[in-house]
């Protein structure tokens, strides 16, 4: 399988397939990635094409040199981190709800709502890291570098959240 | 290996990202430590827990729709029947309601257009089987579950 820098080398010769193929293999993780931040289906889906818009007019911007993962999430979280202002300032309605019919896939459907409500409830520094980190499974030193600070920090947020939800979900745990 | 340090490592334990040396280090710590027993059993439940929430399935064509929105404002029929997914013919056959532009005998259509003419024609019933819903009868769910018990 070709590397994603290949990809990224040949879609900067213009070859638009290769750019189809990192769609292919990013958008499912990067749309989980928006999701579980924003919890709004249709808004993490807006994002997430906005997202590939950018890597697809700015690719040529990429520097073969460095990695594709950490660089495509660097832009992820701007675009989220942007969305997440404007939600601040009140410009859209907060979504309270996440849509979820996932429950009906899983029966276990109480401790998806549970560990939802927990991680949502984090700090924005610890929720951003375990969603990198646990869904997004990424390694501490990509965390780092998408987060632009030290592997130490980001292993300190984790062991901070983990310990939270440790808490938080206590009555579910064996 | 003194339990604070062990505490440190924790995290890059958990997730498989020590050295050899280190994990073996931690291994034999464990062996004779029950309190970082207990918090690496308590650590690797949680992250048990959260495994659960597995990732949402993505609904829309992605790749399909981005190419559209990149798409010069101009479109052809073979272009807005691949968008619409539907065969060529059908446009054609349509174009008394799909709004066009004729060049003499070429057709074209603006995108910006297309998308407000989308949004007027879409059925919208007013009651209808939303996401929603499937939120709200989960939570009737989780409640009947706990009257059960």
């Amino acid at each position: 399988m070709k590397s994603d820098e290949t990809l990224m080398k040949q879609f900067q010769r213009g070859d638009d397939d290769a750019f189809s193929e990192l769609v292919e293999r990013y958008q499912q993780k990067l749309f989980n990635y928006f999701i579980r931040h924003l919890n709004d289906y249709d808004r993490a889906e807006d994002l997430t094409q906005d997202l590939f818009i950018r890597v697809y007019r700015y690719g040529h911007s990429f520097d073969c040199e460095q990695r594709f993962r950490p660089w495509v999430y660097k832009i992820a979280r701007n675009i989220l981190r942007k969305e997440l202002k404007s939600e601040q300032d009140g410009k859209r309605l907060k979504a309270k709800i996440l849509y979820g019919y996932q429950p009906f896939l899983n029966p276990d459907y109480e401790i998806i709502y549970a560990v939802r409500e927990a991680i949502n409830k984090l700090p924005q520094a610890q929720k951003e890291v375990i969603i990198l980190k646990e869904y997004q499974g990424m390694t501490f030193a990509e965390i780092a570098e998408v987060l632009g600070c030290p592997e130490s920090t980001v292993k300190t947020r984790l062991y901070k959240a983990l310990k939270r939800l440790r808490k938080k979900l206590k009555r579910f745990r064996r | 290996m003194k339990c604070k340090e062990f505490e440190n490592n924790l995290v890059s334990f958990l997730y498989n990202e020590t050295s050899d040396d280190m994990a073996e280090e931690m291994r034999r710590h464990l062996a004779h430590c029950k309190r970082c027993r207990c918090r690496l059993t308590e650590f690797s439940e949680t992250k048990r827990l959260c495994e659960q929430w597995v990732d949402y399935p993505v609904k829309q064509d992605i790749l399909k729709n981005m190419m559209f929105k990149l798409r010069p404002e101009i479109i052809t029929i073979p272009e807005l029947a691949e968008y619409l997914r539907v065969d060529e013919t059908l446009i054609k056959a349509h174009l008394g309601i799909i709004p066009h532009i004729r060049l003499g005998e070429e057709v074209r259509f603006r995108k910006k257009t297309i998308m407000q003419w989308l949004d007027r024609i879409e059925y919208r019933p007013e009651r209808s089987w939303s996401r929603h819903d499937f939120e709200i009868s989960s939570d009737i769910f989780k409640e009947i579950k706990i009257e059960q018990e």
